[in-house]
């Protein structure tokens, strides 16, 4: 399978982080979700991708070439929203499309008037009169405008109601319909990124916890609720993590491994990224 | 490029307009003062009523020369209104190439120099309406005060973007303002030059005004060619 973006070895030191040898591949076709707690690396690794920071050592292939050899034509095929508002804030929407239009071949007015009908963002408004959610809408406007092929989303949905969230989940999949693009996105609301991702990509204090589809991650683990005694007597291989309240133990478990138990149910993928962050660790490894 | 410079325009038009507009006051304010100093000045003035009023038309040109330093707070303004709203960094992860960025805050630098600029050349032709600053009104030194001031332009611009590319904003505009007073300072001392080059104080030829400007125009130009890919390769090394 083709990949749109290749990432090999990537390291990048800061004084008191490190991205250790990340590696992993944005097929064709796919949603690959980046999930990871606060400080993990997430942004650190799209920074690097989309060449805002550099990193120490290893590559990073976008289209087939070296990220830093990209010329302005293939850089305009990425799309991207940050995880912060970055437009300037008296301007007004429909502006943008001035300043975007004069900056990119690519740029097509009606399509972000269309976008931007579609998310209800005024567009006579300046940016610093809309509300946080309406803000990150229009990001996600000014990202699909471009005859883009590859979207890179560093939480997009930070401010968004369910509806709009829906809204995008639909827009992402439709753009990965065709087969010939990809998306890179990072989100807390792993709900969202479950429903739509082909492929999970974990990452905890710079280093790669677990790369799989999402079937990998979800239909592997149970987390069940048991006594005490019940935990003592488990073979704990098949016990990945676990937490405490008073005599009630919640586990993280290799699924149908477990047969006595108050109560069992799969687990999703938040459950598996706060145990493995917060839970007490047990013998079981993810791999 | 032109959809980052209307995104200058916009950001800065109204800092623009009131720079233009401080520009505009002063210089009539100056223009009153020399004014009421030209039709004062004592004949039996120690410095001859000559000089004295050479110091007068001096004194009109380095107002203009300090208006600089307002222009070069445009650039500044530039970089952090887009380091506030991290503009920057989305253009550049979007593909708009760094070299522009850098590019688009020169012009805007050379678009607030534009309005000193204009009056620096209607100062510089006053004498061929007030008859007192006759003496004045030479070819040579017109075209050397415009000169003068077009290689303090460029060399200011140069300085400032070097070195909101190299420190943090604020400690760029503090260093660049020293730099620029120099710089200033420098320039008004070779207006003294060029306007008494013919005085019976130097008695110089009349091409060395030319040589004077020419000079400094040269080396302006080559410092600021240097600093102005020094910025650019400091900004590509920028981090966001």
């Amino acid at each position: 399978m083709e990949n749109m973006i290749e990432v090999r070895n990537l390291v990048k030191s800061y004084k008191s982080f490190k991205l250790n040898s990340i590696s992993f591949d944005i097929p064709k076709g796919m949603i690959v979700g980046l999930i990871g707690g606060n400080g993990s690396g997430k942004t650190t690794i799209m920074k690097c991708i989309l060449s805002l920071i550099f990193k120490n050592s290893g590559e990073i292939h976008i289209f087939s070439k070296n990220n830093d050899e990209l010329t302005l034509e293939e850089k305009e095929k990425i799309g991207v929203v940050l995880d912060e508002n970055c437009l300037p804030s008296n301007i007004r929407v429909s502006f943008l499309d001035r300043i975007f239009k004069n900056s990119f071949k690519t740029w097509n007015s009606k399509k972000y008037f269309d976008l931007l009908a579609k998310f209800n963002v005024d567009s006579s408004k300046r940016v610093k009169e809309l509300s946080k959610g309406m803000k990150a809408k229009l990001n996600i406007a000014i990202a699909l405008t471009r005859d883009v092929k590859v979207l890179i989303l560093d939480e997009p949905v930070n401010g968004l109601d369910p509806l709009s969230r829906d809204e995008l989940n639909d827009i992402l999949l439709n753009f990965v319909k065709d087969k010939e693009h990809s998306v890179l996105i990072s989100s807390h609301i792993l709900s969202d990124i479950e429903i739509i991702s082909d492929k999970i990509i974990f990452i905890d204090k710079g280093s790669i916890v677990k790369i799989g589809s999402i079937t990998d991650f979800k239909d592997k683990y149970d987390v069940v609720t048991l006594l005490k005694e019940q935990y003592d007597n488990l073979n704990k291989e098949n016990v990945f993590s676990h937490k405490i309240n008073g005599d009630i133990y919640t586990c993280l478990v290799r699924k149908g491994t477990i047969n006595e138990y108050i109560k069992c149910r799969t687990a999703s993928l938040e459950d598996i990224m706060v145990f493995y962050l917060k839970g007490i660790k047990d013998e079981g490894t993810f791999n | 490029m032109k959809g980052l410079l209307i995104k200058e325009f916009y950001n800065l038009k109204n800092y623009l307009i009131i720079y233009y507009l401080i520009d505009l006051f002063m210089f009539i304010l100056y223009c009153i003062f020399s004014f009421v100093g030209i039709n004062n000045i004592d004949p039996k003035h120690p410095l001859n009523a000559d000089n004295a009023m050479g110091l007068l038309f001096l004194n009109s040109v380095a107002s203009v020369t300090y208006l600089l330093f307002f222009a070069m707070y445009l650039i500044h303004l530039s970089f952090e209104l887009d380091e506030k709203s991290n503009f920057t960094k989305f253009i550049i992860s979007i593909g708009i190439d760094r070299n522009r960025v850098v590019t688009s805050k020169l012009i805007v630098g050379f678009i607030g120099y534009l309005l000193p600029l204009l009056l620096l050349i209607i100062i510089s032709f006053s004498p061929m309406f007030i008859k007192q600053l006759a003496p004045f009104y030479r070819i040579e030194k017109i075209i050397s005060n415009v000169i003068l001031f077009c290689a303090s332009i460029v060399l200011n611009i140069a300085i400032t973007l070097s070195l909101v590319c190299f420190l943090e904003i604020t400690k760029a505009r503090i260093v660049s303002t020293f730099i620029s007073i120099f710089v200033i300072s420098v320039e008004v001392g070779l207006y003294a030059l060029i306007i008494f080059h013919d005085s019976s104080y130097m008695n110089l030829p009349f091409y060395s005004t030319y040589i004077i400007s020419a000079s400094f125009l040269i080396i302006s130009f080559i410092i600021s060619t240097c600093l102005y890919y020094y910025s650019i390769g400091k900004f590509k090394q920028r981090e966001f």
